[in-house]
């Protein structure tokens, strides 16, 4: 990545490329801006040179996983005067950054990148599944064990839990299980279930196992859903969905599922899991489709869209595709 | 190791000043080994340099050669500190991750490297335009979120994030 031999493009381009990813994390483009971008990207090579950087900057920010990077990255940092005046000082040096970080992380954060998913057990051996894009916090104490998430989508399987812990007393008892999403809280009832934030204020629910209790945020009770049900809430207000047959997220199992589905639906599914531009054409939107298909590649999942449907891709770069009718 | 005829000047500093340099080093590091490294990495340094180094010593010897080597060795213990630091709290986070969530060891070394990648580049920015881009790049927040945790406007954190998007972007050529 590093092209040492290559000058980089004018300040004043890159300042351009810098600006608009600015806009890109103030929220998604709209089609303008989008087309403005791709002009100005195909108006000039150093423009499109700098924008590539700036995509491999972001994918390099995405490719460490939060735990990691969090406590790394924002570590305290000591600038060079602070460093040279320790290097200058003594012999014992790691003692004063090791020793605030001694004490047991309590709290865990987890992040995917677009496209990425992760799956990790919990301390109290519950499986917890990130799909694309997802940010949570994993909170376990004593009295609860709580998931935080803050936007994307995660499936979970719990496990009984039995903490025996001497530190806390000896104490051998159920901790309850709560998912914790801006519209309100999940509690699991022993269970199998999936969760997903829509947008900052609606939430749905998915469960393939047992039941959930579902508490909106603005709503004191809380309401159980049980397997093979679907709800989408909101602070005030639970809708509940038609049954579904699921026994598991089929993203969970690395996989995307149309039965009958309107085409424009599924590209915008599809398109969560690429990092890059992807639009279906309002002209070929309402086209049927039905399949099972592999997650891994949404690239590879387009073309063979495109093999069986009266579609055509036009690809500007794998980064920006559009579906248009031929 | 250094030949000596046409690195004279360097092969002078060599042999009068590299002992002194590694002690030096082994002192203020506490390690003989990190000490002869550094001391090792101070030479290769000036060797890059020869040209400057012959130019110099042709108009005038070096007036303080010690007083040079300390200049290169310097940057070199900022870094190596800094690196230091960075794997070690890499480590603290490796321990700390759930058990059962296992990245083997050729991923961590990858991992390893994007780190100190991407640390090298948030070094290099003002330290309020590193705060800001780190809570949005690395912590996921939103620009609003940002400005209520800095107690500053959004318009601020907008322009500290064009700021850190504009040095990074230009450290990556």
């Amino acid at each position: 990545m590093h092209n040492r031999d290559v000058l980089a493009p004018p300040p004043e381009v890159i300042a351009r490329a810098a600006a608009w990813l600015v806009r890109m994390q103030e929220g998604k483009l709209t089609t303008e801006a989008e087309l403005q971008l791709q002009a100005w990207r195909l108006e000039n090579t150093e423009h499109e040179r700098a924008w590539r950087t700036a995509m491999q900057l972001q994918e390099m920010m995405a490719s460490v996983p939060g735990g990691l990077s969090q406590p790394v990255l924002s570590r305290q940092r000591l600038d060079r005067r602070q460093l040279l005046s320790i290097a200058l000082l003594a012999a014992a040096l790691p003692v004063t950054w090791t020793a605030y970080r001694q004490l047991p992380a309590l709290t865990a954060d987890y992040r995917t990148a677009t496209g990425e998913q992760r799956h990790l057990t919990l301390p109290d051996g519950s499986q917890l599944q990130l799909n694309t894009g997802s940010l949570v916090d994993v909170q376990f104490d004593a009295q609860q064990r709580l998931i935080r998430l803050h936007r994307g989508e995660i499936a979970i399987q719990t496990a009984p839990d039995n903490l025996t812990d001497n530190a806390i007393n000896n104490l051998t008892h159920k901790r309850p299980f709560i998912v914790v999403t801006p519209a309100g809280n999940i509690r699991a009832l022993g269970t199998r279930f999936a969760v997903r934030t829509l947008d900052a204020d609606i939430t749905q629910v998915e469960v393939y196992e047992h039941a959930v209790g579902l508490k909106p945020a603005g709503i004191g009770i809380e309401t159980r859903l049980d397997a093979g049900k679907k709800a989408l809430f909101e602070r005030k207000k639970i809708h509940f969905m038609a049954d579904h047959h699921q026994t598991a997220a089929a993203w969970a199992n690395g996989q995307i599922i149309a039965d009958n589905q309107r085409l424009g639906d599924f590209i915008a599914d599809l398109a969560r899991y690429h990092s890059g531009v992807l639009r279906c054409d309002p002209a070929v939107a309402d086209l049927r489709i039905s399949g099972v298909f592999q997650l891994k590649n949404p690239l590879q999942v387009l073309t063979v869209v495109a093999g069986t449907l009266p579609i055509r891709l036009s690809r500007i770069t794998d980064y920006w595709i559009t579906i248009t009718s031929p | 190791m250094l030949p000596s005829t046409d690195n004279s000047p360097i092969a002078d500093l060599y042999q009068n000043h590299h002992s002194w340099l590694h002690d030096w080093l082994r002192r203020r590091m506490g390690c003989s080994h990190t000490a002869a490294d550094l001391a090792q990495d101070t030479f290769v340094r000036i060797l890059a340099r020869r040209g400057e180094v012959a130019q110099r010593s042709s108009q005038q010897p070096l007036q303080e050669p010690r007083a040079y080597l300390w200049a290169i060795a310097k940057g070199l213990v900022v870094d190596h500190l800094r690196r230091r630091s960075l794997e070690q709290a890499y480590l603290e986070a490796l321990a700390n991750l759930p058990q059962a969530c296992s990245i083997s060891p050729e991923e961590q070394e990858i991992l390893l490297q994007t780190l100190h990648r991407i640390d090298a580049l948030l070094d290099q920015l003002p330290r309020q335009v590193r705060q800001a881009f780190l809570l949005s790049q690395i912590h996921g927040l939103t620009y609003n979120e940002i400005a209520q945790q800095m107690k500053l406007s959004q318009r601020t954190i907008k322009r500290y994030m064009q700021q850190g998007f504009a040095q990074c972007i230009t450290a990556m050529f």
